[in-house]
């Protein structure tokens, strides 16, 4: 085997690795209202997608890390909305599943107000190919 | 210090961790110590004396700019290359990390492929002249 090929099958490798782990790392991102977990998440997932390739995930993760820096909870409700879709998208190759959506609303801002975030002609579009139940909106 | 043989990766996140003992390990035949936080590489660089240390910027327990003044002040480090990681590619912001005596920086996402070599050539570079700043 030459030496390439050896490197291409141990780096596949390490993408499944990746790859097996999204669905973990999306639900921490779905689940957490720590605004400093929900940032750094985003940030290792920007890094780690980029690495294995998936340049459209680690674009969108940077994004929605942009729009969480500039305290835009509108923007990054939309920039996750489409990083669900990006992230359902290249966890397909491995297995079929749907993601749980991530509310923005959840997550506790430094300056401890809860965001109410409006969710618009996006957010309503983005959900109609999925059936996850009843929405929690405040 | 001879030949780059010894390399610290500091690197909050598992998966980028494992690309990087992979790459540096199997294609760059190096010796390779992966820490999970700046803490834990303060705590392991005196006992495992690297010749070059790749840095993450953004790490949750210790930053990387905190990590690399930390290093600065313990005695073997003195004069070890520090490369930064970082998908930030601001201008303003790399140079501020070179401001802080970091002898270079590789912006994520990295090529395992030829990370080795991009490595070799920061070692190169800076050995023996990163403290000076």
């Amino acid at each position: 085997m030459s030496q390439s090929s050896n490197f291409d099958e141990e780096f596949a490798a390490l993408r499944d690795q990746f790859l097996n782990g999204l669905i973990g790392r999306w639900n921490t991102l779905s689940s957490t209202e720590s605004l400093d977990v929900f940032a750094t998440e985003l940030h290792r997932l920007a890094g780690a997608a980029g690495l294995f390739g998936f340049l459209p995930v680690s674009e969108l993760a940077k994004d929605a890390e942009a729009q969480l820096l500039q305290d835009a909870p509108v923007e990054l409700q939309n920039k996750m909305n489409l990083l669900r879709l990006g992230v359902e998208e290249i966890v397909a190759t491995k297995l079929r599943t749907r993601l749980v959506p991530v509310e923005v609303s959840r997550i506790q801002f430094k300056d401890n107000r809860r965001r109410h975030i409006d969710p618009g002609p996006s957010w309503d579009a983005t959900l109609k190919t999925t059936d996850y139940g009843p929405e929690s909106k405040q | 210090m001879n030949d780059l043989r010894k390399v610290m990766c500091v690197e909050d996140d598992a998966d980028i961790r494992l690309v990087l003992d992979f790459s540096l390990r199997k294609i760059g035949r190096y010796e390779v110590l992966t820490c999970s936080g700046g803490h834990e590489a303060i705590a392991q660089a005196p006992h495992f004396l690297p010749d070059l240390v790749l840095l993450d910027v953004m790490m949750p327990d210790l930053s990387g700019p905190d990590t690399l003044i930390q290093l600065r002040k313990l005695k073997s480090m003195a004069g070890v290359p520090i490369v930064f990681m970082t998908a930030k590619a601001m201008p303003d912001s790399l140079l501020g990390l070179l401001d802080l005596g970091a002898t270079g920086i590789i912006v994520k996402p990295f090529d395992a492929a030829t990370l080795p070599n991009d490595i070799r050539v920061y070692w190169e570079h800076g050995r023996g002249s990163a403290h000076s700043k």
